[in-house]
């Protein structure tokens, strides 16, 4: 009995060596994941940009607006908003719509306006990524007042400790980067199409401007002079959000 | 003689550790982006403005790191191994000291660097303890029958020696409200959080207005899972064939929090909301701080309903629950079947038949009516001491037959 539990013992270790030459080639590699991808197209990063900014403007952002214009107020049987309700805003509201600002909605936007810096076809998605960055910048310095804006997003270079801009540094900062995008917006390339969850790549809309013209009015109480400015400018431009695209100007 | 058998050992190792894998180079992941709360998630593919599907992919928000270097492990530990009176009774003793260094771990990163944590070599965590054993054998007759005692004793202290050179703390787990840490200074894994705030004399201090408590600004180290000491005591009897076997085993010390605690005192089943016959009440021992910044004594009561659903609740290290338990871990009952029965059958030299339980009983202090200390919610991983609502542990009992050829 013994002699056949050896015999079966030997022919099973000398299977098992022949099944180690099946195994594929890069199988040891760990530093290759083959689920996560090192580089994708721009369509792909587009849409999960606009989601982010999507659900952080419509959800922590919305609630705490409403429950401070008491549009909105903390039901009795459930109090998960309870802090929001009583002006308590700490780090556990804030950390969540920050991070998927900035390491989410920014981060993307970064990477999809420096592709198209390389790649002159992707110049819609640079000048798509480059308004929505403004409109993003924007709603962060509403919310949160200083902010990185210049040092931001660096991880990848090594800057982990960010300068905070002021509020008027980041408002002059982002009027540059809407006009930028503006100016790179162009027919002649190809535009996303559904990728582009908000719009579906009409760039009609990113044209109308509508970034740029809340910066400026945002400022009209406090910079009135350089409201003041932008706005003339718009105007005496024939600003092409005001008659393009079949658009007509009423004067009113 | 008394001592029938001495030894003396000593060891030093130094043992390096690799990363886990797929941390050098940076990704793309499928997005997906929540608020914490369970069903409000969105993630690819995303529904666009036409109705379509649209997958997203985005950074990955973990900054991967190709310079990092192996964590080195460097152990020394001594020991003795004594046995007396001819083996009826032997103990065995160590004491070890560890450390580790440059831990490669993945650290918070600020979001507006564009991610959220990132892989670096960091740490320098410090365990030494000691390990004693015993085995005794009080009773051995002629006639086969035997009895035996053993048990064991630990004691470990950790230490957070260092965490990074621009970090004092490393959140390894739990929630934005109650986090698990490494924390310079402290053992390996406490809890930080906001908590009651209270005078030099420990008592809670509340509001005057409301008779609510009023909670720190800024978290604090309220705890830690680690334990004051790990026993065991076990006993076996055998006789002939037969073998019967009962193992206790037990932690005192170390708190774990839980989840169930916080949701039961929310809904209202946990008995200690019958406090004062569920009519409001003065916090025990209040205080409230007076103008001229001195504690008086507090006479406000607060709204029971308020303290329960909503005001304790703010205080998150009410839900540290102590972890010390005792169990029954396991009783086994196995006979063999004697050599001269197998004898005519020439291959079979031995033929048992066993019957065990595991984890049949369990004490915990009066204070834990809530879950078994063990429990955690992310199983066997560096966070630990964190119950969310997890199923019971089980009582397990099975029966064998063990056959040798």
């Amino acid at each position: 009995m013994k002699s056949i539990i050896k015999n079966i013992t030997i022919c099973f270790s000398l299977a098992s060596l022949l099944l180690i030459g099946a195994c594929k080639k890069d199988f040891l590699d760990v530093n290759t994941n083959p689920t996560t991808p090192r580089q994708v197209d721009v369509s792909f990063a587009l849409p999960s940009a606009q989601a982010y900014l999507g659900y952080t403007m419509g959800n922590q952002l919305s609630l705490a607006g409403g429950f401070w214009g008491q549009y909105w107020t903390q039901g009795p049987n459930a109090n998960q908003y309870a802090a929001l309700d009583q002006y308590v805003y700490n780090s556990s509201e804030s950390d969540r719509p920050w991070a998927a600002l900035y390491a989410g909605t920014l981060k993307d936007l970064q990477f999809i306006y420096e592709t198209a810096q390389k790649d002159s076809t992707k110049k819609n998605y640079g000048a798509i990524a480059r308004i929505l960055q403004a409109y993003t910048y924007q709603v962060v310095t509403d919310a949160w007042g200083k902010a990185p804006f210049t040092e931001a997003l660096k991880g990848d270079q090594d800057n982990f400790a960010p300068h905070y801009d002021s509020e008027e540094q980041i408002y002059d900062g982002i009027l540059s980067m809407v006009n930028e995008g503006l100016g790179m917006l162009d027919d002649g390339y190809a535009t996303p199409g559904s990728d582009d969850l908000i719009y579906n790549g009409d760039l009609f809309w990113y044209e109308f401007g509508s970034a740029k013209l809340k910066i400026l009015m945002r400022q009209s109480e406090i910079r009135p002079a350089i409201a003041q400015q932008g706005i003339s400018e718009m105007f005496t431009n024939g600003e092409p959000f005001l008659t393009r695209r079949g658009c007509t100007l009423i004067l009113f | 003689m008394i001592l029938s058998y001495g030894k003396i050992r000593a060891s030093f190792a130094q043992v390096g550790k690799d990363a886990e894998p797929y941390s050098i180079k940076n990704v793309f992941v499928s997005s997906g982006v929540g608020d914490g709360y369970q069903d409000s998630e969105i993630h690819s593919p995303y529904t666009s403005a036409d109705g379509s599907s649209v997958l997203g992919f985005t950074v990955s928000d973990r900054l991967r790191n190709d310079k990092i270097k192996p964590e080195i492990s460097t152990t020394w530990e001594v020991g003795t191994e004594l046995s007396f009176l001819k083996d009826r009774l032997s103990v065995d003793f160590t004491y070890y000291w560890k450390r580790t260094r440059n831990e490669i771990m993945a650290v918070p990163a600020a979001p507006s660097t564009g991610f959220t944590e990132r892989i670096i070599n960091a740490g320098i965590l410090s365990n030494n303890g000691v390990e004693l054993s015993f085995r005794g054998t009080p009773v051995s007759l002629d006639n086969g029958f035997k009895w035996e005692i053993y048990g064991t004793f630990t004691k470990n202290w950790s230490k957070v020696i260092k965490v990074a050179d621009n970090a004092d703390q490393i959140v390894i787990g739990g929630l934005s409200s109650m986090a698990i840490v490494i924390q310079k200074g402290q053992p390996y894994g406490s809890f930080y959080a906001i908590t009651s705030e209270r005078d030099d004399k420990g008592n809670p201090v509340v509001d005057p207005a409301t008779g609510a408590p009023v909670m720190t600004s800024t978290p604090q180290i309220v705890g830690t899972f680690a334990p004051k000491w790990l026993g065991s005591l076990g006993t076996a009897l055998s006789y002939k064939g037969l073998r019967v076997s009962v193992l206790f085993d037990t932690r005192v010390g170390g708190q774990f929090y839980s989840a169930t605690r916080d949701l039961q005192q929310f809904i209202g089943t946990d008995p200690l909301t019958l406090y004062n016959d569920r009519e409001d009440f003065v916090i025990p021992n209040s205080v409230y701080r007076a103008s001229d910044g001195s504690y008086q004594p507090n006479t406000t009561p607060v709204h029971y309903q308020d303290y329960w659903t909503n005001f304790i609740r703010q205080d998150y290290a009410n839900n540290l629950v102590t972890a010390t338990y005792v169990k029954l871990r396991e009783v086994a009952i196995s006979y063999s079947f004697p050599k001269k029965w197998l004898a005519p059958t020439k291959y079979i030299s031995n033929i048992e038949l066993n019957v065990f339980g595991n984890n049949l009983w369990i004490w915990t202090p009066k204070s834990n009516t809530y879950a078994d200390p063990e429990v955690n919610a992310y199983g066997a991983a560096n966070a630990q001491g964190f119950e969310f609502y997890n199923l019971p542990s089980l009582r397990t009992m099975g029966f064998g037959v063990k056959v040798d050829f």
